[in-house]
């Protein structure tokens, strides 16, 4: 059979005394290098990692690009949050004050619940003559804390209006507006700060009005 | 293949792995000297890598693994592909038969993968399964080349090969 005279001739191929030698000497020094001390020891079945300094660099790139796009998203999501809250606390719906209950209310609380008035108007009928416009629809209104520079015009009874620019917004008054010390007349034509509140149909109700001086 | 126990000393690994290595390089590079600078240099990888084997059949796997794939470096890279190995039947020290040169020299002019599983089968006595494994090919493909190869063998033998 040629398969045994194949195997008896490879059989005979070894290596020799000095390859023996040589290899053995190279073999001892790789060991000893590789077990010389501040070497990390494999893992078992496992070659040592071995990083390159350029695979290494890229690595460190992929993890701060990864850290820092979440933290953009997380700081955006923040500030978000913090604005829904702010939003949600504020949009709260007002709870509807009694004469007893503003009596003695902070009045500077830009925040403070604006209770419906008997003569608030309607955006409709505000929209159609805000000065004329009375009695309201006895909804109370939502309690959304804003407010607005421009130049106060035309102060009606029931309210006046802002000019901010070019345009002229319709600002409803209370009895509860805050016109910090000042009489409405006073501030006529005068650069003012208006904390209002708007409601759901999007009428706006002056809480305090501030002289810009 | 009972041995279980991994050999650790340096003299006892290149005492029992040193003619499997030399030979396997041999087969597939077909030239004594390059097949000793190539298993010279897996003896040094395998001190350096320092593995942790389950088995001394892991081990001699790993040897002969590592062989091989580093044969096919050493046929494919770019100073072989453009100097042409010498390429030599046995040593003339080897005191062989001629009978047993004429058949090693014979699978020494089979194809690579012809060769490569005809000395894993009937030089280390692996089954085609486990060359299979070794190899990293699918078993389907390893039954070809061997039918392939004794088919050849036959051919240039004009004889029995094996019917296995």
């Amino acid at each position: 059979m040629f398969e045994q005279e194949y195997r008896q001739g490879m059989e005979k191929l070894s290596a020799s005394a000095q390859w023996r030698t040589d290899t053995l000497q190279k073999m001892q020094q790789a060991r000893q290098a590789s077990s010389a001390p501040g070497q990390p020891a494999p893992a078992p079945g496992k070659r040592p990692l071995r990083v390159s300094p350029r695979a290494a660099l890229l690595c460190a790139a992929a993890v701060v690009a990864l850290l820092v796009v979440p933290l953009g998203q997380w700081q955006g999501l923040w500030t978000g949050a913090s604005t829904a809250t702010l939003s949600e606390a504020d949009a709260a719906p007002a709870r509807v004050m009694t004469a007893e209950d503003t009596a003695g209310a902070d009045t500077d609380d830009p925040r403070m619940a604006i209770a419906p008035q008997a003569d608030m108007p309607t955006q409709e009928s505000a929209e159609a003559a805000p000065e004329q416009a009375t009695g309201g629809t006895g909804a109370a209104a939502e309690d959304v804390p804003l407010w607005q520079q421009g130049v106060l015009e035309e102060l009606t009874d029931t309210g006046f209006y802002l000019r901010e620019g070019t345009e002229r917004t319709y600002y409803a008054i209370t009895a509860q507006t805050d016109w910090g010390g000042a009489s409405a007349q006073a501030l006529e034509d005068c650069t003012v700060t208006v904390v209002y509140t708007q409601d759901a149909d999007g009428l706006r109700t002056a809480v305090q009005v501030r002289a810009d001086f | 293949m009972g041995e279980t126990a991994v050999l650790q000393s340096t003299e006892e690994i290149l005492d029992r792995y040193a003619d499997m290595v030399l030979r396997t390089a041999y087969t597939m590079v077909k030239n004594r000297h390059d097949a000793e600078d190539i298993a010279q240099d897996v003896f040094v990888s395998l001190m350096r890598a320092n593995p942790t084997f389950e088995s001394a059949e892991h081990q001699k796997a790993w040897l002969l693994r590592v062989t091989i794939n580093r044969c096919k470096s050493f046929l494919t890279s770019s100073w072989q592909r453009k100097t042409q190995g010498l390429e030599e039947a046995l040593p003339a020290d080897v005191s062989c038969t001629p009978t047993e040169r004429t058949v090693v020299d014979a699978v020494n002019a089979l194809p690579l993968k012809y060769r490569q599983v005809i000395y894993l089968y009937y030089i280390e006595g692996y089954a085609t399964a486990e060359i299979a494994r070794l190899l990293n090919l699918p078993l389907n493909t390893v039954l070809s080349q061997m039918a392939r190869a004794r088919k050849l063998l036959k051919k240039t033998l004009k004889g029995e090969w094996d019917n296995v």
